[in-house]
């Protein structure tokens, strides 16, 4: 319980609607001034002052190294303290008066104003802004108190070049920004990829076939379409036939599919607001979407579309989804006897490879020369309201249209950190997850961790492991951190560059004494003076204790900054409101937290190395036997109700019945329950399956529909009968049910009966697919949902058998 | 060895040829140094054996002690160099400095921690005793070697401990470091030159001359049999009848059993596969209410073979979030056939609700109408009770929010303190803004017992009245609590003042082999108690199991009853008292309150001692009255009593009782509302 935290929310909500909150957008203004003659000043938008910049780097391309810096706006203060607010760099005031000493701040939007001139030198330039009150220690002014009045002279150039970044306009206008604009996907083996059908209608109009789409209509005639089309369907791996690894397409919906699709995070960038993926039926070959949703890297190197760490499995049933969605209009056969080598040719001159990669086919010089960036004109070419016929044409809103021209003679004049990192997450679309600055744009269930505070947060070696080696700390999570390839590299060093942070972890305090590791290993244990953090936190290989999972103790050390892990533990509700995490040392005097939380750090820096803390559950188990007849145990349950019921049979088969949702939860073969955490100390943490257990009814199971919609479950009860099996009894939309799960009398798995009254509305057996094969004993089977009518005049009942995919 | 005699009686020959052989059998291994006083009572004849031999010994000679500020890493040897400032942490120079300001056997307050350092030269060995009080931890290093060291997981009342030191011929090197958490610490110190095993002497001389009166001369021990290889973790007791008007005792255990046990001690399984049911409710086999974690469950035997078959949800209105400590307590019906339940409020708020409430199940009204939120504020409400006038009684554990152990009396609406139930509700609106620490403090509603902490207990469990009329003893009327940690019952007695509910609490019995978790009175009048100690702790020691306690028949002196009167309280005994006793004996009274707040473990403060008691017998020789002008709102009134007897020569079975004034009879002193934070 973390009242605090959840105070704090509710202060902030409140917050919201007074009056005293002068600024409503995110982050600061900066007029920067180059430090040339005569030079005028270039107004920025920026998320928040901080900043690193090595010698030759400045705040915008477009500026030079060194500078005059005039940083505006407001600092957001929601809980009124004594406050000391300092940069590391230049002049700060905040209601023009600088800090001398700490001074009270009332509640509300307070301007500031940062004067820094800036003169590189051999060393990088670190501008953070760091605040202490009496109410918490210093800490980097996180990015949630930066506001700026909304303005409409936000920088259309900014907003400009990240637009020419992701539509590639230097791909072909040399000479412009340095960053590496983003390139297409390969074309290497596009032929085994997309039908010639929907390549020559996307040719003539790739918007017709998804509006967001980047691709520009080149000028081509259809004709040299044909020709174009016949040459990209040459270009197929040769070695080996196309992938047809995924079954033929069911005609129905695969709601293992279903499910991945809405809980994995494909909707962050494909939900009703994102790029439609309608019509892809028509676009891929068989076999072809589940190969490229298993590795999209591969042929589309730029980490726009990530890689989900699919196994085969789950990318067909994705694929197998939406390949049911088809675009007739991109199904008329491309015309025959179209010349594939004069394809080519069009491909090499007509500048489709300063885009696109062909492996083994270079682009003919000079063939399809465009205009020098810096030589570009606004209102002309791919910019002018209607462009003229040999531009490509770009479908561009007028905005979109401002903000190039904006752009259009943009000097470069040094390599920008926050304009590369702009590019990278936006292409990456990081804030549609997270927190980054400003609020996600998308709430899912479960969140994400912020990335506010990042740089200060993560070691820089550890966010490479994410980034580049696929490391993942929250593997209970539903939704997935993508895997964005190489393309991410340079993020590890723009986080730290743009939130100014340095890397802490050098400084930090010597090696703990042995005296001091073993207080440390004490504090995370259950026993004396012990917190019980692995109650509630992974330990390497062992699983929290409770229900709640937390993060893995053994790779803190690895993973997180010291000055951040002493803020967190400290107040946790300060970086993240709401948190279960509790505020252990926010109580006991300064002295002590600090002398703990060392000890804490010390112990955790041996990493692997780290010894067992006391009442940690290494596998020391408390078997409960199933004898002659069934055993009834009520527990929590890993991913499921906290009162679940779990019935062991002698015939060593077992399952669980989750009485709020009243659904099966899951099936197991072989031995039965570890009731060591539910029964031994304290106990009341859930017991363990010791079987693999297989998923039944998921989000569905008896349902009002056959896409498996429900309402809110009543669970009644269970009767025994004489074996001492329950019959559970529950209302399901007002329908009175019992079910009863008995061992399959025909052989392996389960048998659940359903008894339905006289007169109830129809009803849906829905299971997705998983490792549990369902089939109907006397229902009738409609492909993924089993439909129960009741008979009108008498009690009704349906079987269904459950046996256990690749049970020993 | 010397005997003095300051009472000349028959007893002292008897006294004196016991002295003589004691002396003779001891002689073999050298004279014992014990100076043996008797005085009027046991306590009077230790005080004053203590001083007479500690006089007869050669003093032990003291230097002042040295004292540093902070934290120091003491050498191998012990041998500190006052000269040296030590090295290490710390903004400020520090330097060892001389502390005459620190007397022995006074209590200071200290800065934790504080170290204090001091050589002992001396020209023999003595066997020495160190005594010290302290609230706080603490490590005393003799010689560099640890001879005690505690660390404290919370702040309890001072504690004193005796330790035995061996001092050695020439310098021993003593170092306490006093106070490891916190900012300050208050600490004394004494050291003696008697040691433990004259100590030991003496208590066997004082047993010889005044007998101890023990609890189990009138209420005895039995443990009960339980079955073999059966955790009989007991998590609620009832006694009821079958279909045959036989009597049985119905148990449910922490493993989800439900058991019953014939009068005759043969044991049946009747359920089973219940999720740690903390409370139970039953009149006949065919009425059984089980509160589990998840539900509120009734149990039936449909086919009537013996066990129960039909497990019927009654409520699970609440949510849970899986969390161990989302414990679910009760089980009480009032005459309307409605239940009351109180939940633990130490859960996850995030998901689980009513933490921290206590709720009423109306089991005859609709399912989606049963469950109403009733009282909130609770911490870890282990135990309910619904007088004879049906109001409700719940006991609370201490903690934060909760800075002593308490026994509420509840009303609908009512708060007590705990905020993480203001989170808890999701009918209510969500609070403006969390409430401070001072409203939190002004709104609750004050406990109508604080068991303090240590003293009578450290958690309590159920409370149940005395409905033996009279079979369990002179208490009929009264409330017993259980206690899970100190394997000890409190008896409570409460009275209304003005409308407010308050009284005083007793020890009752210690000594149980495990947790006293449940309770509840047998058909013969005696009080049986059900126990588990696991994952929660307790003295006892045995893990689980059930015991008895029988009223012999034989009443002992006890202070039955503490009343608050207008100018003072009036204390009812159980036996005549004799009139000469009173004005001899010692009644000592002060007062301190338990400071609110959201520390866990907080120290009484505020004690300041009563005097002018001018206690006076009542004609009837039943009732002693102390004077006391003001009585002050939001205090505890602890009294302790020496030498009182009774007209049979008994000494009081339990010399304590703490009264919890919330009201005055006056109103005198009701506004003195600065002293009840």
């Amino acid at each position: 319980m973390n009242a605090k935290g959840l105070g704090s929310v509710i202060c902030l909500a409140i917050l919201a609607f007074s009056g005293e909150l002068r600024a409503n957008e995110p982050g600061v203004f900066a007029d920067v001034t180059p430090l040339v003659k005569n030079a005028a000043a270039v107004r920025l938008a920026l998320p928040r002052p901080d900043i690193v910049l090595a010698p030759t780097e400045s705040l915008d391309s477009s500026l030079p190294p060194a500078f005059s810096a005039r940083v505006t706006g407001f600092v957001r203060i929601v809980e009124e303290a004594t406050y000391r607010i300092v940069a590391s760099q230049g002049t700060l005031t905040v209601d023009g008066n600088a800090f001398t000493r700490p001074r009270t701040l009332t509640v509300g939007d307070h301007p500031f104003v940062l004067e820094w001139k800036r003169l590189p030198n051999a060393q990088p330039s670190v501008l953070s802004v760091s605040w202490s009150s009496n109410l918490f220690d210093e800490e980097p002014v996180p990015a949630s108190a930066w506001v700026r009045a909304p303005s409409a002279s936000g920088s259309d150039m900014q907003e400009g070049r990240r637009l020419a970044n992701a539509l590639g306009c230097q791909n072909c206008h040399t000479q412009g920004g340095t960053e590496a604009a983003m390139l297409g996907p390969k074309l290497t083996r596009i032929g085994s990829r997309v039908t010639p059908a929907w390549l020559f209608a996307w040719l003539a109009n790739p918007q017709n076939f998804r509006k967001t789409a980047v691709m520009p209509t080149m000028n081509l005639t259809s004709d040299e379409r044909s020709d174009v089309v016949a040459y990209l369907a040459s270009l197929t791996n040769t070695s080996a036939p196309p992938v047809q690894t995924q079954a033929k397409v069911k005609p129905t919906v695969d709601a293992h599919g279903e499910d991945l699709w809405k809980s994995i995070g494909c909707l962050a960038c494909h939900g009703s607001e994102g790029d439609t993926l309608a019509g892809l039926g028509s676009k891929y070959l068989p076999g072809a979407l589940s190969a490229f949703l298993q590795n999209p890297l591969k042929s589309n190197p730029s980490g726009r579309m990530p890689s989900f760490l699919l196994d085969e499995d789950d990318a067909n049933a994705i694929a197998n989804n939406l390949m049911l969605s088809r675009n007739k209009a991109f199904e008329s056969p491309a015309p025959q006897n179209a010349n594939a080598a004069h394809g080519k040719a069009l491909v090499q001159e007509r500048g489709c490879l300063r885009c696109h990669v062909i492996d083994g086919t270079a682009a003919v010089p000079d063939a399809s020369s465009a205009p020098a960036w810096n030589t570009l004109k606004s209102g002309r070419g791919c910019l002018a309201p209607v462009p003229p016929p040999k531009s490509p044409r770009y479908a561009l809103s007028d905005r979109q249209r401002v903000a190039l021209t904006a752009y259009l003679g943009t000097p470069n004049n040094a390599p920008a950190p926050r304009a590369t990192f702009e590019a990278l997450v936006d292409r990456f679309g990081c804030r549609r997850c997270h927190e980054l600055e400003k609020p996600a744009t998308i709430k899912f269930e479960e969140t994400p961790p912020s990335l506010n505070d990042v740089a200060h947060k993560l070691k820089p070696a550890w966010l490479s492991k994410v980034l580049l080696e696929r490391k993942r700390l929250r593997p209970w999570m539903n939704l997935r951190m993508p895997h964005y390839g190489e393309a991410a590299t340079p993020l590890v060093n723009l986080f730290s560059a743009v939130m100014g942070a340095t890397d802490n972890a050098k400084s930090a305090a010597p090696r703990a004494s042995d005296e001091q590791i073993k207080e440390g290993v004490r504090i995370l244990g259950r026993g004396e003076e012990g917190l019980a953090c692995i109650n509630c936190h992974d330990f390497g290989a062992y699983f929290s204790m409770g229900a709640t999972r937390g993060p893995d103790m053994v790779s803190m050390f690895e993973r997180l900054q010291p000055d951040w892990f002493k803020r967190w533990l400290k107040a946790p509700a300060r970086i993240s409101p709401g948190t279960q995490m509790p505020a252990f040392f926010a109580e006991m005097p300064a002295e002590n937290a600090d002398r703990r939380i060392a000890n804490i750090w010390g112990a955790l820096s041996l990493g692997s190395a780290l010894p067992p803390p006391e009442g940690l559950n290494m596998g020391e188990t408390l078997i409960l036997p199933v004898a002659a007849a069934p055993v009834i145990v009520r527990t929590p349950w890993r991913g499921g109700s906290p009162r679940s019921i779990v019935v062991g049979f002698p015939q060593k088969i077992s399952y669980v019945f989750d009485p709020d949702a009243c659904r099966l939860t899951g099936v197991w073969a072989g031995g039965f329950l570890d009731v060591k955490a539910l029964w031994s100390g304290r106990g009341g943490d859930p017991a363990k399956p010791l079987g693999v257990v297989r998923d039944v009814d998921g989000n569905a199971g008896l349902s009002l529909s056959p896409k498996g919609d429900r309402k809110a479950a009543q669970y009644l009860g269970y009767t025994l009968d004489k074996v001492g099996q329950p019959t559970f009894e529950y209302e399901l939309g007002g329908v009175r049910i019992k079910e009863i799960v008995v061992p399959n009398p025909a052989g392996q798995g389960l048998r659940r009966t359903f008894t339905i009254p006289a007169g109830a509305p129809p009803l849906w057996l829905v299971v997705p697919p998983n490792d549990v094969i369902v089939t109907s004993v006397n229902g009738k089977a409609s492909a993924g949902a089993f439909a129960l009518q009741a008979s009108p005049t008498k009690d009704s009942t349906w079987s269904f058998d459950l046996t256990l995919r690749g049970r020993p | 060895m010397v005997v003095r005699f300051d009472i000349a009686r028959p007893a002292v020959m008897r006294s004196l040829v016991a002295a003589l052989v004691f002396f003779t059998t001891t002689s073999a291994w050298g004279a014992s140094p014990l100076v043996y006083v008797k005085k009027a009572t046991r306590e009077q004849s230790r005080q004053a054996s203590l001083q007479a031999t500690q006089q007869a010994l050669p003093a032990i000679p003291l230097e002042p002690w040295w004292r540093l500020d902070g934290r120091f890493e003491v050498p191998p040897d012990g041998v500190v160099n006052v000269d040296v400032p030590p090295s290490g942490q710390g903004k400020l120079a520090r330097k060892w400095r001389k502390a005459p300001e620190i007397k022995d056997g006074v209590e200071h307050r200290l800065p934790a921690p504080t170290q204090l350092y001091r050589t002992i030269t001396l020209d023999r060995d003595v066997a020495a005793t160190l005594t010290f009080g302290i609230d706080n931890g603490i490590v005393i290093n003799h010689d560099g070697k640890a001879v005690h060291v505690t660390i404290t997981t919370y702040i309890p009342p001072i504690r004193v401990l005796s330790i035995p030191l061996r001092l050695h011929k020439g310098t021993n090197h003593l170092q306490i470091t006093a106070g490891i958490r916190e900012k300050t610490t208050r600490f004394w110190f004494a050291l003696s030159p008697i040691s433990k095993m004259v100590t030991d002497e003496l208590e066997q001389r004082l047993d010889e001359d005044f007998p101890r009166q023990t609890e189990d001369a009138y209420y005895r021990l039995q443990t009960i049999a339980t079955p073999e290889g059966v955790p009989i973790e007991v998590g609620g007791m009832a006694y009821i009848k079958n279909r045959h008007g036989e009597t049985l005792l119905l148990v449910c255990t922490r493993r989800g059993e439900v058991w019953t046990r014939t009068l005759q001690g043969q044991w049946h399984k009747y359920a089973e596969g219940l999720q740690e049911p903390l409370g139970l409710w039953a009149k006949t086999l065919d009425e059984i209410f089980v509160l589990q974690r998840g539900e509120l469950t009734r149990l039936t035997d449909e086919n009537q073979d013996g066990k129960a078959d039909h497990y019927e949800v009654i409520s699970k209105h609440w949510n849970l979030s899986g969390g161990h400590h989302e414990y679910l307590f009760g089980l009480v019906r009032n005459a309307k056939g409605q239940f009351f339940i109180a939940m633990c409020a130490l859960g996850n708020a995030s998901r689980a609700t009513y933490l921290g409430w206590i709720s009423r199940i109306d089991p005859a009204a609709p399912m989606d109408q049963r469950f109403e939120p009733w009282a909130y504020g609770v911490r870890c409400p282990n135990g309910l009770a619904l007088n004879a006038n049906e109001q409700l009684f719940v006991t609370d554990n201490q903690g934060e929010y909760i800075p002593s152990s308490q026994l509420y009396q509840v009303n609908k609406g009512d708060f007590f303190g705990h905020p993480g139930s203001m989170f808890a509700n999701p009918k209510l609106p969500p609070w403006s803004e969390e409430p401070t620490v001072e409203e939190l403090g002004k709104r609750r509603k004050a406990a109508a017992i604080v068991f303090p902490y240590g003293v009578l207990g450290q958690s309590p469990t159920q409370p149940l009245f005395d409905t033996s009329e009279g079979r369990f003893g002179p208490f009929a009327g009264q409330m017993f609590v259980g206690d899970q940690t100190s394997s000890a019952i409190t008896r409570v007695f409460l009275e209304e003042v003005e409308g407010v509910t308050q009284g005083a609490a007793f020890p009752f019995r210690k000594g149980f082999q495990s947790g006293n978790n449940r309770l509840v009175m047998g058909p013969d009048g005696s009080l049986w108690v059900g126990q588990t100690d696991r994952g929660w702790g307790a003295t006892g020691g045995k893990e689980f199991g059930i015991q008895t306690l029988t009223w012999s028949g034989k009443v002992p002196f006890e202070i039955k009853a503490m009343h608050l009167a207008n100018e003072g309280f009036d204390l009812a005994f159980t036996k005549q008292i004799d009139a000469k006793s009173v004005k001899k004996a010692r009644f000592t009274l002060r007062h301190y309150h338990y400071p609110f707040g959201r520390t866990y473990g907080v120290a009484p403060t505020g004690h300041t001692n009563v005097t002018g008691l001018r206690p006076q017998l009542s004609s009837d020789g039943l009732q002693v009255s102390l004077h006391v002008p003001q009585v002050i709102a939001g205090r505890l009134y602890e009294l302790k009593i020496e030498g009182l007897s009774s007209r049979d020569n008994e000494n009081l079975l339990h010399d304590y009782a703490v009264y919890t004034v919330n009201r005055t009879r006056s109103n005198v002193a009701a506004d003195l509302s600065e002293t009840k934070r």
